[in-house]
């Protein structure tokens, strides 16, 4: 929605008003969003590592000497750099490369960048994400003085904490859909929680109640490196059972992925063990990990779990290539091959159903169900690790997937499902664990007793004791 | 619905327009130069076919390119940029040629494979250097292979010039391999061409074979397009990169070796003048379709022989073709250049219009 | 024997070793410049090597047929702005991977300057003609009396002299001015690039007919200034090793320069040693195996501090 504004997507419909003119949309972009004074700081920042902070800040609106259009004039631009920096009292080192910063002067960096332009809308994407507590508390800081100055701030986020210490007005989104707006002094945190998680309910089935097994996937103790501080998993310990589903609740970025990578092998587990079955398979091979009884459906479809170039057949049988029937001594048969693809596409419903089709030019819930066809399609699986399985995919289709996520479940696996869909979680997994900056903030058992307000406060930081 | 017959369709109209268009400016040049462009053509089959020395010895450089070529495509397919197929040409030429002349006489049977074997593991050890620095460290495959050429060109200079010597030779070279080392001369003399032909086939035969029928060529072209997909269903995309890369250079030094053991008998020096570039052109110019590598490979060879076949009759040198096959690429490789569907829609357009104004009279 | 080591390394190391190292450094500082512009727009173009041929011969042609070594200079450099600019359409606007256009690039000088020779003056493989004229040296006349100082300062063609304010000056564009600035930062983060404003692929076109240029004028240096004639096959790697030396200096032209002289001067002691029959192979092949090491070693070195900051156990709350 932000990256609209700023131009950086095209707008299909509706107005844009600034300092109360009407903007002409037909010809808005990045650009001119700049020139009418619209500054943003990306949740990925926008800046070139390898070069200084200060080369940064003037990248495109470079000051030059005087009687020289080439000539850069890196004094001018320092000096009113400093007037930025003495006056919101941003510690920044202008001649640092930027890999060598912390993030929280890469984000201080652009806030600088942003003014340097003449933003006098200043719009903040999940800024603290990628925070420590006392670099937030230093920006709310330098917010604060911002906004006594005249600056407006767009403040998106999904700590409810932050947003009512910071903001006048807040307005709640959801599913890309706007809520409501409401003043701070009107509301209160648990109130928000709600109106934020807020349940819509369209499906209708009923999970299934299987009786629940011996423990298939342990996970002790594990540590997960990421390349975002607050995505790096510590001391991570849970169990799932044969015939129970595990939900892994969490708003994005808060160490799912990683987890889940971990488990499938994708990525290494600096500290603590993960066994499947009676297997270890902490820092094993994926092809190991899929032999000891996994099926993984992985988070993004398009990256991982396709490969869009290649016909269905061959997605469908991936993964067991070098198993029979598939190929003998090596030997791949495409007979073989396209003979179970057939049989999977008529099982999991896959349209259309020719095999030979590229799998780029499916819609979302077919291609999804390709990878789901792939995974349980396959004999011997003991554990579905299910990431974001409907993320994307048409609701027709979403229902399909569900629904053998839970057949799987009946059947005997145990089931591990990532996803920041809420509706999902609740209305597919036994038991409940959240995530919170990498950690575990609670685990809940999914019955009568489970509030919206419970579950919305352990993703946001797990207060859920002290409120309720 | 998208089907992968379209594409392959697609590539092909490019190739043969590239082609006519190619050999149009080729005639128009020679034109241009004053002589008669059908003359041209003409001398340019017979400096092909018109003799069994000629015919000889554009058998003796196919047998080296579509050897070259067949290597490069695998490694092309990964996106690997090899041009360390000429190092490895130089280091499998001179590591073919040392176990044929240090061993005692053995039988043909035994002595070809494991001069060949010899090669083609020093040409892989060579290339695995470049591999595990692009698959497990990502450095750009394109700088360090042109470094490693000149390391192995050096390499093999100080050796002909200090250990392997042959005494009393004017060029430096090594000693000359036992008779039985040589490959049997095919019946085409006074060209050299040789039975080494049969382990070139047999060599595309083998890519071909791996890279469609087998798991291997089935991770290769799956790490080809998407390699976070293979990585997710297990196959090891890294490993699959390194061992391709050390494939097609062991292959690269195979083809030295038949250089060596069919035609010269002995490692010379400055004996390749790029001839691994000739390979990777004819991979180049079909746009790394595998079924018409030999096609293209012959076609490379019988410019080589026919180009200079053309200059001894008609004056027109034979470097005229060797701009026009590396064009030919050029225009192979872009993607829009001849873009049929647009000058479908474009003919279309001209008849919609014409109809259009035929109803209006 | 001492005696005799310590004669032949008098011989090989002495001053005129300065003389003969600089000679032969500079057609690879150009093609050297050529690689690090288009680096630093993230193109690596090995196409140096092929617009080094075309520049030496069209400077030699041109030279021939105006007399002035100039008008030579200036062929040479415009020949290499048009290929550059072939090469731009084909890799920007046709999509052609950029290894491709440069192998091919590369290929069509080699043959075609061979073919254009024989084509315009009827010579095979080679070309000597007295209507050509050389690249003027500067000689200063004041110091001949002693032939050390004027071994070292005097008789080197303008176009080796140039090299100097050429290697400063593409310093200064890059880090000093705001072209510099824009076109750096297309090559490190181009999507950082796009939000500030900048025209990403202009910048690269820009870039590489620059690239070009530098490279055009290397070739009308190798034909008129190292060498007074034109021969097939002329560039002799040169262009490979310029780019060699751009990655030893990771694309900086001063580093980078340091790579050219570290080529250009292994070259020179190799060949002054070979005929006292040490074996000169290692001297030549020294650069290349340095250059991969460095390489090599600083990506493991990145590799192993990006690990550490990844981690688990360290940083907060660990």
């Amino acid at each position: 929605m932000m990256k609209i504004l700023y131009g950086m997507y095209p707008i299909d419909q509706g107005e844009i008003f600034l300092n109360g003119e009407k903007v002409d949309l037909s010809k808005y972009n990045t650009h001119s969003a700049i020139k009418h004074g619209i500054g943003m700081v990306h949740q990925e920042f926008m800046l070139v590592k390898e070069m200084t902070v200060l080369e940064n800040i003037i990248l495109g609106v470079e000051p030059t000497k005087r009687n020289s259009k080439m000539a850069l004039d890196f004094t001018a631009a320092r000096k009113k750099i400093n007037h930025y920096i003495e006056n919101y009292q941003m510690n920044v080192h202008l001649d640092r490369k930027v890999l060598n910063i912390s993030v929280g002067e890469m984000q201080r960096v652009e806030i600088i960048k942003a003014l340097y332009r003449g933003a006098d809308v200043l719009i903040l994407d999940e800024p603290t994400a990628v925070l420590t507590p006392q670099e937030a508390d230093k920006l709310f800081e330098i917010l604060d003085i911002m906004r006594k100055d005249g600056v407006t701030i767009v403040f998106i986020s999904h700590k409810l904490k932050e947003v009512m210490a910071i903001s006048d007005r807040i307005s709640v989104m959801r599913g890309g859909k706007y809520v409501a707006t409401v003043h701070k002094s009107d509301t209160t945190i648990p109130e928000l929680a709600k109106m934020m998680v807020g349940r819509e309910v369209f499906l209708d089935g009923k999970r299934s109640m299987v009786e629940v097994g011996e423990p298939v996937l342990q996970v002790k103790n594990v540590y997960v490196p990421s390349e975002r501080e607050l995505s790096k998993n510590r001391d991570i310990s849970f169990m799932v059972r044969a015939g129970e589903v595990l939900g892994v609740a969490g708003i994005d970025g808060n160490g799912q992925s990683e987890l889940g990578e971990a488990i499938a092998g994708l990525r290494p587990v600096e500290k603590g063990e993960i066994i499947l079955g009676d297997k270890v398979i902490s820092n094993k091979a994926p092809h190991y990990v899929r032999d000891c009884g996994l099926a993984h459906i992985p988070e993004d479809r398009n990256d991982r779990g396709l490969n869009k170039e290649h016909t269905v057949t061959y997605n469908l049988v991936a993964a067991e290539i070098g198993d029979a029937p598939f190929s003998k001594y090596s030997i791949i048969s495409e007979k073989e091959m396209r003979k179970v693809s057939e049989e999977r596409i008529e099982r999991f419903d896959i349209r259309p159903r020719d095999p030979r089709n590229l799998a780029m030019g499916f819609s979302g819930g077919n291609a999804q169900k390709i990878v789901v066809a792939r995974e349980l399609g396959a004999p011997g699986k003991k554990l579905l690790l299910a990431a974001q399985p409907t993320r994307g995919v048409d609701i027709g289709s979403i229902e399909g997937i569900r629904r053998l996520i839970d057949k799987a479940k009946r059947e005997g696996l145990g089931v591990l499902l990532i996803s920041a869909d809420i509706d999902e979680i609740l209305a597919l997994s036994d038991r409940i664990i959240v995530m919170y900056e990498g950690r575990i903030s609670g685990e809940v058992v999914n019955d009568e007793y489970l509030t919206d307000e419970k579950l919305g406060m352990l993703m946001l930081g797990g207060e859920a004791d002290a409120k309720s | 619905m998208l089907k992968v017959k379209s594409e392959k369709f697609e590539t092909t109209i490019r190739i043969v327009l590239a082609f006519v268009f190619s050999f149009v400016l080729f005639g128009v040049v020679i034109a241009i130069c004053g002589h008669n462009p059908i003359d041209a053509f003409y001398q340019l089959f017979r400096g092909g076919f018109g003799s069994k020395f000629n015919f000889g010895s554009l058998i003796e450089d196919f047998i080296m390119i579509l050897t070259i070529a067949s290597a490069y495509s695998l490694t092309r397919r990964i996106g690997y940029f090899n041009l360390g197929l000429e190092g490895s040409f130089y280091l499998g030429a001179m590591f073919s040629a040392a176990p044929a002349f240090l061993l005692p006489d053995l039988p043909k049977i035994v002595i070809i494979p494991i001069s060949l074997a010899c090669g083609f593991i020093v040409a892989a050890l060579y290339g695995s250097i470049c591999g595990i620095l692009k698959a497990y460290y990502n450095v750009n495959e394109a700088c360090t292979t042109i470094l490693m050429n000149y390391v192995a060109m050096f390499f093999c200079d100080f050796m002909i010039n200090n250990v392997w010597v042959s005494p009393g030779s004017p060029i430096p070279q090594t000693p000359r391999v036992q008779e039985n080392a040589m490959f049997a001369k095919l019946p085409l003399s006074p060209s050299r061409a040789s039975t080494a032909i049969f382990v070139a086939f047999l060599v595309y035969i083998f890519v071909y074979f791996l890279t469609f029928r087998t798991t291997f060529g089935f991770k290769i072209r799956n790490v080809a397009t998407n390699a976070r997909f293979s990585d997710t269903v297990g196959m090891k995309s890294k490993r699959v990169v390194l061992a391709t890369v050390m494939l097609s250079c062991g292959l690269g030094g195979i083809a030295g070796g038949l250089e060596v053991l069919g035609i010269y008998g002995s490692f010379i020096q400055n004996f390749s003048q790029n001839s691994a570039f000739q390979g990777i052109i004819a991979c180049l110019l079909v746009n790394n379709n595998l079924a018409l590598v030999p096609l293209s490979s012959f076609f490379i060879s019988f410019t080589r022989a026919g180009g200079s076949g053309m200059e001894y009759y008609t004056g027109i040198s034979s470097a005229l073709i060797y701009t026009v096959t590396p064009l030919m690429i050029l225009f192979v490789s872009m993607e829009k250049m001849f873009d049929y569907k647009r000058f479908f829609r474009f003919v279309r357009k001209i008849f919609v219009r014409n109809k259009e104004m035929n109803v209006k009279e | 024997m001492l005696a005799n080591w310590s004669e032949i390394l008098e011989k090989i190391f002495s001053y005129t070793l300065i003389h003969d190292g600089f000679v032969a450094t500079v057609p690879i500082f150009y093609a050297c410049m050529c690689a690090v512009i288009s680096r630093q727009a993230n193109i690596v173009n090995i196409a140096a090597e092929g617009i080094i041929m075309f520049g030496a011969f069209f400077g030699f042609a041109a030279s021939y047929f105006t007399g002035s070594w100039i008008c030579g200079v200036l062929a040479g450099m415009l020949i290499g702005v048009l290929v550059s600019w072939f090469m731009g359409k084909a890799y920007l606007n046709y999509k052609v991977n950029i290894f491709v256009v440069g192998l091919s690039v590369n290929m069509i000088a080699a043959s075609g300057t061979r073919f254009l020779l024989n084509a315009i003056f009827g010579a095979n493989g080679n070309f000597v003609s007295d209507k050509v004229q050389a690249i003027a040296k500067v000689n200063l006349g004041f110091l001949n009396k002693s032939p050390v100082l004027s071994s070292l300062f005097s008789g080197y063609a303008v176009t080796d002299l140039f090299i100097i304010p050429l290697v400063i000056a593409v310093w200064y564009m890059l880090y000093k001015t705001v072209w510099g600035l824009r076109l750096r930062s297309v090559g490190l983060n181009p999507m950082a690039s796009m939000t500030a404003g900048i025209d990403v692929r202009k910048k690269q076109m820009q870039a590489l007919l620059l690239s070009g240029a530098c490279a055009g004028i290397g070739g009308a240096h190798l034909s008129l200034g190292y060498s007074c004639f034109f021969i097939e096959g002329m560039s002799g790697g040169k262009g490979f090793m310029g780019m060699a030396a751009m990655q030893f200096g990771n694309a900086n032209p001063l580093a980078a320069g340091v790579g050219c002289v570290f080529f250009g001067m292994s070259q020179s002691v190799a060949s002054r040693i070979a005929p006292w029959g040490i074996p000169n192979q290692f001297v030549s092949m020294f650069p290349y195996v340095a250059t991969t090491l460095v390489l090599a070693i600083t990506v493991i070195i990145q590799r192993m501090k990006r690990r550490r900051e990844e981690s688990a156990l360290v940083g907060k709350k660990a």
